[in-house]
């Protein structure tokens, strides 16, 4: 709670830090802001607002340890927003302030112990989003991706609500304890059933998974590269911890009702995510399908819930996102000074440009699920539950999807250090070599110390 | 207050999530068939309007005030999403002087 609080005050500070033309000000406030928040979260200095809050938030084991998370890959975000706005534009500070906004709701949503909550952290969550993905006035594909999303967004959203309040009409209580009480005093109602359904709907829609995506790889292509980064990491990690917190809710109330539909979902996405994405020739929209088919993979995790769940997840989640936020940002370095944007083109990237093509190399390689990098133990954590839970059918078609993903990365890989032509140098900044290597590093480590990582996150 | 209760207990509360449903089918209609921006955002507001009103009847008939607690919220979310929608809409307007779904048609797989 007490992150919460500084951080919505942070937000505040970079708004009027725009105002008073302050602007040098705004992102060492916000980096120091989100650097004390991990210390706050890592040492459970949260304060106690359980008087305050109603019982309508709860920051247990599993809200700290998703929030770490946020809070972790947002720094990144933040860094990489940096270089990526280094031209002076005019809302610097009110775009960085409305990102902070969106992670204060990303950590709502991850302890929500209350339907409204959840119904509040998502929109906190999505509406700076709207904002932020129109936020390049003059470019007609950043207009019709701020727009598809926000359609596309308060569509779902619609539909949370009549789940929320579809169970509220079944048990009269928005609380989570009182509605498992009452369950277990009423038994199930088929009200409660068909909320729990549209509230599936509502989180299959936010996280881009089939049958629901087709919004995603447009957005991620029009909207600024900051933002595809942020919604394809941060805001995952934030729905998919309300998404394990559902499951844990609706899972001791059904048996395997909902494995089936989970199941469909995650067949659908996988294959579709993968073999889409060989048929890409833009590389923003490869990373996007590359997002939406890592989502069929995490959601393969929450089909067996034990106590692990919530560290594969979140290990999955960091090494994914980390090796995402530095893909887009190398994208984005190559687009602005070379305004190249297809597969083809990056060809030749090694010759002159020696470390952005070895990070890109690297992102590709863990993306691709390579032993010693982070991507491959994401995937062998999750693989291992579903065989260990019993569906090994399903960890079949996950491996294969995964191999034909790794066409992909390879193909990228290939290309940056084909000879068939050459890049000039592009000029890059200390601040962002600094990045890139410390972005690696994490990769690296992450890989050699899974164990370590999965105690830290478990 | 019971008065009034009782006075809006008078319809059968099948008849009030019939009505709602109705009304969140409408909605989804027009945001999945209209071409005009302007009434896709109505067909939105329709859809939430129908959820508040299911919460109001559902909060009368469990005699719990939450549920109407919960429509303030939503309404409160929802003008900000409209007042998002709408500055998008103007945006976009400026750029390509309409407000027609189909003039926005650069990105495609």
């Amino acid at each position: 709670m007490n992150v919460i609080i500084l951080l919505a005050i942070t937000g505040v500070f970079s708004m009027f830090s725009g105002i008073f033309k302050q602007k040098m000000l705004a992102l060492p406030v916000i980096l120091l802001a989100f650097i004390s928040a991990l210390v706050l979260l890592s040492f459970g200095y949260l304060g106690d607002f359980t008087a305050l809050t109603n019982n309508m938030v709860l920051f247990d084991d599993h809200a700290i340890k998703f929030s770490m998370v946020i809070v972790f890959l947002s720094i990144f975000i933040f860094i990489m927003g940096q270089y990526y706005y280094s031209e002076d534009i005019e809302h610097l500070t009110d775009i960085f302030a409305l990102f902070v906004f969106s992670i204060v709701g990303g950590i709502l949503l991850v302890s929500f112990q209350n339907l409204t909550m959840l119904f509040l952290g998502t929109e906190i969550l999505s509406i700076p989003l709207y904002i932020l993905a129109a936020s390049n006035r003059r470019s007609l594909a950043s207009n019709e991706a701020g727009l598809k999303y926000y359609l596309m967004g308060s569509f779902a959203t619609c539909f949370l609500l009549l789940g929320i309040t579809l169970i509220y009409g079944a048990y009269g209580s928005f609380d989570l304890d009182i509605i498992t009480a009452a369950i277990t005093a009423k038994g199930l109602s088929s009200l409660f059933i068909t909320g729990v359904i549209l509230i599936l709907c509502a989180f299959i829609f936010k996280l881009s998974a089939v049958p629901f995506h087709f919004w995603a790889p447009d957005v991620y292509h029009g909207a600024p590269t900051v933002l595809t980064a942020f919604v394809s990491t941060v805001v995952k990690v934030a729905v998919f911890g309300a998404l394990l917190k559902f499951v844990l809710f609706i899972g001791g109330h059904q048996g395997d009702k909902w494995t089936l539909l989970f199941m469909l979902v995650i067949i659908a996405t996988m294959i579709f995510g993968n073999i889409v994405s060989v048929r890409q020739t833009n590389f923003k929209r490869l990373l996007a399908y590359s997002g939406i088919a890592n989502v069929g993979f995490v959601l393969i995790a929450l089909l067996d819930v034990n106590d692990l769940t919530a560290s594969y997840i979140l290990y999955n989640l960091l090494a994914y996102g980390i090796a995402s936020i530095m893909a887009f940002s190398i994208y984005s370095t190559i687009k602005t000074h070379t305004e190249i944007d297809t597969i083809e083109g990056i060809a030749g990237l090694m010759a002159n440009n020696k470390l952005l093509s070895i990070s890109l190399i690297f992102a590709m390689l863990s993306f691709a699920g390579i032993p010693p990098l982070a991507g491959f133990f994401g995937k062998y954590f999750i693989i291992v539950n579903a065989v260990n839970a019993g569906y090994v059918w399903l960890a079949v078609i996950a491996v294969v999807s995964s191999v034909i993903a790794a066409y992909n990365y390879l193909r990228v890989s290939a290309t940056v250090v084909s000879h068939s032509s050459e890049i000039a140098t592009i000029p890059i900044s200390t601040l962002y070599r600094i990045f890139l290597v410390a972005c690696i590093i994490c990769i690296v480590l992450l890989g050699i110390l899974p164990d370590q990582v999965l105690v830290i996150l478990g | 207050m019971a008065g009034l209760q009782d006075q809006l207990r008078l319809v059968p509360l099948e008849h009030y999530v019939f009505l709602c449903i109705v009304l969140f089918c409408i909605g989804m209609t027009g945001v999945l068939l209209r071409r005009n921006l302007i009434n896709v955002f109505l067909s939105i507001e329709l859809m939430l309007n129908s959820v508040n009103l299911l919460a109001v009847a559902f909060s009368v008939y469990h005699n719990d005030p939450n549920g109407q607690a919960f429509v303030f919220f939503v309404m409160v979310v929802a003008a900000a999403e409209v007042a998002v929608g709408l500055a998008m809409l103007v945006m976009i307007y400026r750029n390509v002087r309409t407000v027609d779904i189909n003039a926005l048609n650069q990105l495609k797989w």
